[in-house]
């Protein structure tokens, strides 16, 4: 969607209007920005958190931080990185917030509930997508941060501070819930 | 179904799309962004003309150093007063004030004697006080 409210004019009548010119572009090439990348940020942030509407803020808030550094951002080829890795960054930090809930859920044996095939779940992918969503936060986030941001065990047991044992019997975990219940679908 | 190879759930993770973002979330950072844009063109604009400003601001202050007692400012605030009703009003309402004093005669009294009949009796007053409590002091230890 585009957005074409217009920008608040500074200054008088006859007064050289480069710098709002060059403002009005900043915004508008910004805007492609978001557009190009705002599935990606979403995506990263509805992955680790498991929630769409934290997830909607989160990705909010990677924007903002963008354009608060879009001009070093601007034209650079690693703008993707960048978004990818703050999106990561403050997704994590969102879940850090609940940590005792975090450690509760590390240590319970959980059954995931994932709906039976319905019309609305028939893809395949979007049972996939629900299933990642509904694993426990200690098991989603290992596996999340190793499949989709592609980070080694070591990062991802830095990254959360915890053993690179636990990373491995997480991931482990996810993925033997996750083939469960995509073996269980016809 | 299929029984599937090993590593067909890395495949279909990699195969995995990009989950669509909420219609909303564009408009809304969007609206975040245009209220940060000014300030934002505010403090790239002052920080590239910031030599400029500083310059401007100099000459400025050197201008007013000149100015100021060429124009005397503080004569053109009193003649303001002046002709303030407010300010006149004032100054009938002290001037009255200043007549009924005067006709109560109290500024006609010497005014030396007064302060040295104040000073006196003052001094009088302490010196009672100090005996009196040395008085009291002495009366309790015996």
């Amino acid at each position: 969607m585009v957005h074409t409210a217009p920008l608040p004019l500074i200054g008088i009548d006859g007064q050289d209007t480069s710098g709002l010119d060059a403002r009005m572009a900043d915004v508008q090439e910004f805007e492609t920005l978001v557009r190009n990348y705002q599935n990606m940020v979403f995506s990263v942030a509805a992955r680790i958190v498991g929630n769409l509407v934290d997830a909607q803020d989160i990705s909010q808030e990677v924007f903002i931080r963008a354009y608060d550094h879009f001009d070093e951002l601007k034209g650079s080829k690693t703008v993707g990185g960048w978004l990818r890795t703050v999106a990561t960054n403050l997704a994590i930090n969102h879940l850090n917030r609940y940590r005792a809930r975090w450690r509760f859920f590390s240590e319970q044996e959980t059954e995931i509930d994932i709906p039976a095939a319905t019309p609305q779940t028939d893809d395949r992918r979007e049972l996939l997508e629900i299933a990642i969503q509904k694993l426990p936060d200690a098991q989603r986030v290992p596996l999340v941060l190793f499949h989709f941001q592609e980070l080694s065990y070591e990062e991802i047991a830095d990254k959360l501070g915890i053993s690179l044992a636990k990373v491995k019997t997480d991931i482990h975990r996810g993925r033997e819930s996750l083939r469960r219940i995509l073996t269980k679908t016809p | 179904m299929k029984e599937p190879s090993e590593d067909w759930l890395d495949e279909e993770l990699r195969r995995l799309p990009d989950l669509e973002a909420p219609p909303d979330l564009m408009p809304k950072v969007m609206d975040a962004v245009q209220s940060r844009s000014a300030r934002r063109w505010m403090t790239a604009m002052s920080r590239r003309h910031l030599p400029f400003l500083r310059n401007s601001g100099l000459g400025l202050a050197l201008a007013v150093m000149v100015l100021v007692p060429w124009l005397n400012p503080g004569q053109a605030v009193l003649g303001f007063f002046r002709q303030s009703p407010f300010f006149n009003l004032v100054i009938e309402l002290l001037s009255a004030g200043e007549t009924i004093l005067a006709n109560l005669r109290i500024f006609n009294l010497p005014i030396g004697w007064l302060i040295g009949v104040v000073i006196g009796i003052s001094y009088l007053a302490c010196i009672f006080a100090a005996s009196a409590i040395q008085r009291l002091a002495s009366t309790k230890r015996l």
